[in-house]
């Protein structure tokens, strides 16, 4: 190693933080380059003048409690800290995410429904001229889905649900008093925003 | 340098970046100058002192990388550092002004 990164290396070595530690180091070592410039400048040799240049910077170990005495860890620590925090957040965001996506066995296996959103569970149905949308899951039960009894839709007229109606078992419970046309249905494992739709993406028939 | 309270080194320091905002190099070479070379202090212990002025808020830093990829270390002077710097001064010439006075009478 050069005598100019040892020297710089013992001067900040009381500078426990290591960013800090090398940023000083850094800056130390740009002034010797400075020197080393002038003294070159001169027609020194190279040896003589890194000789001369460390000669001019001083004692590195009283400049070293010096910088020691300054460069107090603990803010740099809290920052590491925060920072491993947030990445710790982000890396249990994206678990959870990971689980909700690939975990999931619940609208999948329910006749009639297709999932487009794996995130958020978005899903819908359609059915001749009707679609239903998953508005929130509540415990859907992926062995036994309720697909039996009446179907309160659209918006509260009540007629029988087709067999294998993917909405079967439904009940009314708000409708939309700006859109008429929808309406929300709580169903065996999930309440449903329903709306009375023509034509559009996604419609099976 | 001649020995001196590390409190008179801050001021110098201080009012050398009054006028501008300088690097370490540049206050040692401005102070070299300035004093006609009565001033020369290990180059290495200024860093200590800017470090400590920038501690107290009396300066900020900033990095820039020079044409040369160079990256220099700028110190620039705030209105806390100004504040300061003429409480110092002001300490400074009383002080000075007895020493004289004193020396006069010897």
């Amino acid at each position: 190693m050069l005598a100019r990164y040892k020297w710089a290396e013992r001067a900040t070595a009381k500078i426990r933080f290591r960013p800090d530690r090398e940023a000083v180091a850094r800056e130390l070592l740009e002034h010797i380059q400075d020197l080393l410039d002038h003294y070159g400048e001169t027609g020194m040799g190279e040896e003589a003048a890194e000789a001369a240049a460390l000669a001019a910077m001083g004692d590195p170990e009283s400049i070293a409690d010096e910088l020691g005495r300054l460069h107090r860890p603990w803010l740099g620590y809290l920052w590491r800290v925060s920072q491993g925090l947030l990445l710790a957040a982000i890396g249990v965001c994206l678990v959870l995410c990971a689980i909700r996506v690939f975990s999931s066995p619940r609208l999948y296996h329910l006749p009639g429904w297709e999932v487009y959103d794996r995130l958020t569970w978005r899903a819908e149905a359609v059915i001749g001229e009707d679609r239903l949308t998953v508005e929130e899951i509540i415990d859907a039960d992926p062995q036994r889905p309720d697909l039996h009894g009446r179907l309160y839709h659209p918006c509260g007229a009540r007629r029988p649900a087709p067999r294998g109606w993917p909405g079967a078992g439904s009940t009314l419970v708000d409708s939309d008093p700006v859109s008429p046309h929808r309406c929300w249905l709580a169903g065996r494992g999930a309440v449903l925003g329903a709306e009375r739709h023509r034509g559009g993406p996604g419609q099976r028939r | 340098m001649a020995k001196k309270e590390p409190a008179s080194v801050s001021m110098l320091v201080l009012a050398l970046l009054k006028g501008r905002e300088m690097y370490g190099y540049q206050i040692i070479e401005e102070l070299d100058k300035r004093s006609e070379h009565v001033f020369q202090m290990k180059e290495g212990t200024l860093y200590p002192v800017l470090h400590g002025l920038e501690k107290e808020r009396l300066v900020t830093a900033r990095e820039a990388v020079t044409e040369k990829g160079r990256t220099r270390r700028y110190y620039t002077i705030t209105e806390k550092g100004l504040r300061v710097l003429d409480e110092k001064e002001k300490e400074w010439r009383t002080f000075s002004t007895a020493v004289t006075a004193i020396l006069a009478g010897a």
